[in-house]
């Protein structure tokens, strides 16, 4: 766990999000939104991340863009939006 | 099959020591695969409501009988259903599915209280409490029960009556369920000063207004007076939202636990990978999990 800090700021953005999302129970436009900035900070923090300590295939941008693109659709499946 | 389902949850030689539902190619069909159903069920839910659309199991008989009960425990008369709360409570239902608003008070300022003088009845106390988004009265009820200003209304000993609206539409950019319910005690000219209108909602007492014939667009015969006056009955083949809400959870759960055991295996093979930080997509996930289950159901106001 050598990017610890790393984690804990993903750790962070996630728990905060959750909380907003749970303030603005009932306004589905605004759970859009919120789910849409997670997934979107989800993408560059993972992407900034392999870009300061390794490197950063395309192979990998791929991978963060259709799993980030899985949740949001999944997160519409389950939010029922 | 065993070696099939190695071969797609399961880091492997077979599967370049990835397994086969987290490669590109899977992911992509995945993600193009739940595209194309929500755009379907969106145009099936539309064209065809009998076969696809949200339902629920909700009636004003078993909401009344409900919230009586918990009346009962605390020594309080019964509430009665009245019809023209139950007609306030629809229209206020209408209002808000019209002017697309989760509110007591209405964008325009329109408040609960002008549906109830419309409906004819004058009130000395009333109240409201709201509901969206549950499928069965207990859900409802017991939401209610847990919040301290909804629960209140429900057993003041100044209301004595109620009435219910149970509606489907479309609020606030999705398909929902809402429950509208109307608590009041009539106003009795001869026995009874004007005094402050009990609130549904936490907000200070509103003076109450007087009321005015003119405004009562309703008459008996329009009125009618059922005894049950709202409960939703639609059954469709396919209820969307519990069906769509399984499908994404059954994923969610699959694609952690296989980021899971992917991390576990590789990371005492010590297989080296180009590959993206399983911790990320893990926390990612398991937030929207953690979110869709914890406010996923529904809401109360």
């Amino acid at each position: 766990m050598k990017h610890i800090w790393y984690y804990c700021v993903s750790f962070v953005v996630a728990s905060v999000c959750i909380l907003l999302l749970f303030l603005v129970q009932g306004d589905k436009n605004m759970q859009i939104v919120i789910v849409l900035g997670l997934t979107l900070f989800y993408i560059t923090w993972g992407l900034l991340h392999h870009a300061i300590h390794h490197n950063i295939p395309l192979k990998i941008v791929i991978e963060y863009v259709l799993i980030g693109s899985l949740g949001f659709i999944l997160s519409l499946f389950l939010f029922n939006f | 099959m065993f070696s099939f389902l190695r071969h797609l949850f399961v880091p492997h030689h077979t599967n370049n020591h990835r397994p086969k539902v987290l490669h590109h190619q899977s992911l992509f069909v995945l993600v193009i695969a739940l595209c194309i159903i929500s755009v379907s069920s969106t145009l099936v839910r539309r064209d065809y409501p009998a076969v696809l659309s949200i339902t629920a199991d909700i009636s004003a008989q078993e909401l009344l009988t409900l919230t009586n009960k918990e009346r009962e425990k605390e020594g309080l008369t019964p509430l009665r259903l009245n019809d023209q709360l139950s007609t306030a409570a629809t229209l206020k239902a209408d209002h808000m599915f019209t002017k697309n608003y989760w509110a007591h008070i209405a964008p325009d300022g329109t408040t609960p209280w002008l549906f109830i003088r419309n409906s004819g009845y004058e009130y000395l106390y009333a109240g409201e409490n709201l509901a969206r988004g549950f499928t069965t009265a207990p859900e409802v009820v017991t939401a209610w029960i847990h919040s301290p200003s909804h629960k209140e209304n429900m057993l003041s000993p100044n209301y004595n009556e109620v009435g219910f609206a149970i509606k489907t539409g479309e609020l606030t950019g999705s398909d929902t369920v809402l429950v509208v319910e109307m608590f009041g005690t009539k106003y009795i000219a001869q026995e009874q000063q004007p005094t402050t209108l009990g609130q549904t909602f936490p907000t200070p007492a509103i003076p109450r207004v007087s009321f005015e014939a003119s405004v009562n667009p309703f008459n008996d015969e329009q009125r009618g007076a059922p005894e049950i006056v709202a409960s939703l009955e639609n059954r469709p083949l396919i209820d969307s939202k519990s069906t769509t809400r399984n499908i994404a959870l059954f994923i969610f759960i699959l694609f952690i636990g296989v980021l899971i055991i992917d991390a576990i295996v590789i990371g005492r093979k010590q297989v080296t990978r180009i590959v993206a930080h399983n911790i990320d997509h893990i926390i990612f996930l398991t937030a929207l999990l953690i979110a869709g289950i914890l406010i996923g159901k529904g809401v109360i106001l």
